[in-house]
């Protein structure tokens, strides 16, 4: 196993241009620790959800390297990134973004099909997952069906059903109240300390991170603290 | 790093992801579906009725006496002259009954000559028949009104047109008179046995004799102009047009309806290609209406196509998937495409479709059109819609899903 969870070193993402590029990213060094719970905060437009992009291999920096656990992906085709997506990593987004044509259960199952795992293996990993984050009433239930906070604990369960080393959070308070946000967050936790999972989340929450144990500042695409 | 891809397993959620997906715009599937099952329903119906109207159109032609393939002089088909006869025809025939590629065989001989009732006369068409045989060839002899057919020689068959012309009726006397083979005067005097209705143009110019008479007068011994064959699918002729090849000699020829009757073999022909036309058209309608709607899913999901990449699927499972959903849209407009066929088109196979006129007229201005047609379903009928509606779409939809497989993550993601 590395000693790191994740690695950037001197990560630079350039939008737009050559005559006019943005920079979005400017050569952001950092190293995340194996089952560290960490936030990525600052305000709009600073580069945390580039940064997360990044990392989880959704885009490719301009120049630097991102490392996650053993893997270099700067040295993973298209095609491997997305095994690196699906075994290594579980993502979070601001908007849920469960499949609404499945149920919670076959949402969180949907991932560990795609792992090639079997039936009856996938719906025993599911129902435990959902169980975990007190969902076990509404396996059944459809996105529509649920509230902003039981979706965002289905999507939760969905992004550590697979046991990935790292998770990958998007604003994921953006979309719930204060109460539910904490509820949130407790689970966040639970998944962090239970399964040892390494979080990162981009946030400008306060709240959320209150939960972090490090937060790492960033401002213009780079690290301010 | 290397992962090994997932292999598949059992109880894919796949299927029922495509299948749900396909009902979360229900008004628009709907539409879908029904372009499919409509022109299904149309194309099958054209296609049946095509099917079913050649074969009687053929028949109805060729059973005025043409047969479906003949063996006739080099030159009697361009220039129908009496000498440009064909021999030894008793022999011929006696060996081509028992040919197994053949239906029926007999021999014809024709001549323009005149013919009278004194003191009216006339130019007609004279025809040679065998008559025990023609009943067979043709439907000659189920169109009398007035006495009977030809029942043996120095009889005449003559049209009820030129029986008023030349104000003769049955058991008159009706006089022929032509030029031989050798240039010579052919003349018979026949009595009339029957008369007969047909086309106006038949009817007051066609007059039969036996075939013995025909030789008797025109001086053709064991000669006609035809040696006329009918086969069992006109359509492909089988092994036929070899058998008559092999039977003919070196001045004769072999032609078959297509070249003898070129107006209905063209008009088949015209037929089939104006109703292609149509029916490509109409399919095209129903490929492009389907690919709009995963034109449109693909807008409308492209924020959820960002999320599956994202967790890690694969860009092939969301083709497949894709693949997945307009199978299942066919499937489902084909099934009520072929439900709207049985209940609207496959009674008509027993009912018929009437052509709006009577049969009366149909006959005396169009020999060759069918009153009535029935839809026949051949496999080719049957399967030629769906699978071509099913083939279009699939490739039109791989356009669609090829430009998904290419969707930038990032770009799906932030999409609303």
């Amino acid at each position: 196993m590395s000693e790191f969870a994740v690695q950037t070193t001197d990560v630079t993402r350039i939008y737009g241009s050559e005559t006019v590029p943005v920079y979005a990213l400017r050569g952001v060094s950092l190293t995340v620790e194996n089952g560290e719970f960490v936030s990525i905060v600052g305000p709009s437009g600073s580069g945390k959800s580039t940064l997360l992009h990044v990392i989880g291999g959704l885009e490719r920096p301009t120049e630097g390297e991102v490392e996650v656990g053993d893997t270099t992906l700067g040295e993973c085709s298209d095609s491997e990134l997305t095994d690196v997506r699906l075994y290594k990593m579980g993502f979070v987004f601001q908007a849920y973004n469960l499949i609404p044509v499945l149920s919670a259960v076959e949402n969180v199952e949907f991932i560990l099909q795609l792992q090639g795992i079997s039936k009856e293996e996938r719906r025993e990993r599911a129902q435990e997952a959902l169980s975990a984050f007190g969902l076990e009433d509404l396996f059944d239930r459809r996105p529509g069906e649920m509230s902003g906070g039981q979706q965002q604990r289905v999507a939760i369960a969905r992004a550590v059903v697979s046991n990935p080393d790292v998770l990958l959070a998007d604003e994921p308070s953006a979309n719930l109240d204060s109460e539910t946000t904490k509820e949130f967050c407790e689970y966040l936790q639970q998944a962090n300390e239970e399964r040892g999972v390494t979080i990162l989340t981009a946030t400008h929450d306060p709240l959320v991170m209150g939960y972090t144990k490090r937060h790492i500042q960033l401002v213009d695409g780079q690290i301010a603290a | 790093m290397k992962y090994h891809p997932a292999p598949k397993t059992q109880g894919s959620l796949f299927i029922p992801v495509a299948w749900r997906n396909l009902w979360r715009n229900r008004r628009r599937t709907l539409l879908t579906v029904a372009a499919i099952a409509f022109g299904m329903l149309i194309v099958q119906l054209v296609m049946s009725i095509q099917s079913g109207s050649y074969g009687p159109m053929i028949a109805l032609g060729t059973r005025m006496g043409s047969g479906h393939i003949q063996i006739l002089h080099k030159s009697f088909h361009d220039e129908p002259r009496i000498e440009y006869s064909i021999v030894n025809i008793d022999e011929r025939l006696s060996n081509l009954d028992n040919a197994p590629a053949l239906d029926f065989v007999s021999a014809r001989a024709e001549t323009f000559a005149l013919v009278s009732n004194d003191p009216h006369s006339t130019a007609a068409l004279v025809n040679g028949v065998i008559p025990e045989r023609e009943l067979a060839l043709s439907d000659m002899p189920t169109k009398v009104v007035k006495g009977s057919y030809l029942t043996g020689d120095n009889q005449a068959f003559i049209g009820a047109g030129l029986a008023r012309n030349l104000q003769l009726d049955v058991g008159g006397e009706i006089v022929i008179l032509g030029t031989n083979a050798d240039g010579g005067i052919g003349a018979a005097v026949a009595e009339v046995s029957g008369i007969f209705e047909a086309t106006t143009e038949l009817e007051r110019a066609l007059i039969q004799v036996s075939l013995n008479t025909f030789q008797e007068a025109f001086d053709m011994p064991d000669q006609a102009h035809r040696i006329v064959a009918l086969v069992d699918d006109p359509m492909s002729m089988g092994d036929g047009f070899e058998t008559l090849d092999r039977a003919r000699v070196d001045d004769e020829i072999v032609m078959d309806w297509t070249e003898l009757m070129p107006e209905i073999s063209e008009g088949i022909e015209i037929d089939i290609v104006s109703n292609a036309v149509l029916q490509f058209v109409l399919i095209l309608i129903v490929v492009l209406s389907v690919m709009n709607t995963f034109v449109m899913t693909l807008f409308e999901r492209t924020r959820e196509y960002g999320v599956l990449f994202a967790i890690g699927m694969k860009r092939a499972f969301v083709y497949r998937m894709t693949m997945i959903e307009v199978v299942l849209l066919w499937l489902v407009g084909i099934v009520c495409g072929g439900l709207l066929t049985c209940l609207l088109v496959v009674p008509l196979m027993f009912t018929g479709i009437v052509i709006p006129a009577s049969e009366d007229a149909l006959q005396s201005q169009f020999a060759f059109m069918p009153t009535a047609i029935y839809p026949d379903f051949s496999w080719w009928v049957v399967f030629t819609a769906p699978v071509v509606i099913g083939i279009g779409a699939v490739i039109s939809v791989s356009l669609v899903a090829i430009r998904l497989a290419r969707l930038d993550i990032t770009e799906a993601l932030r999409s609303e």
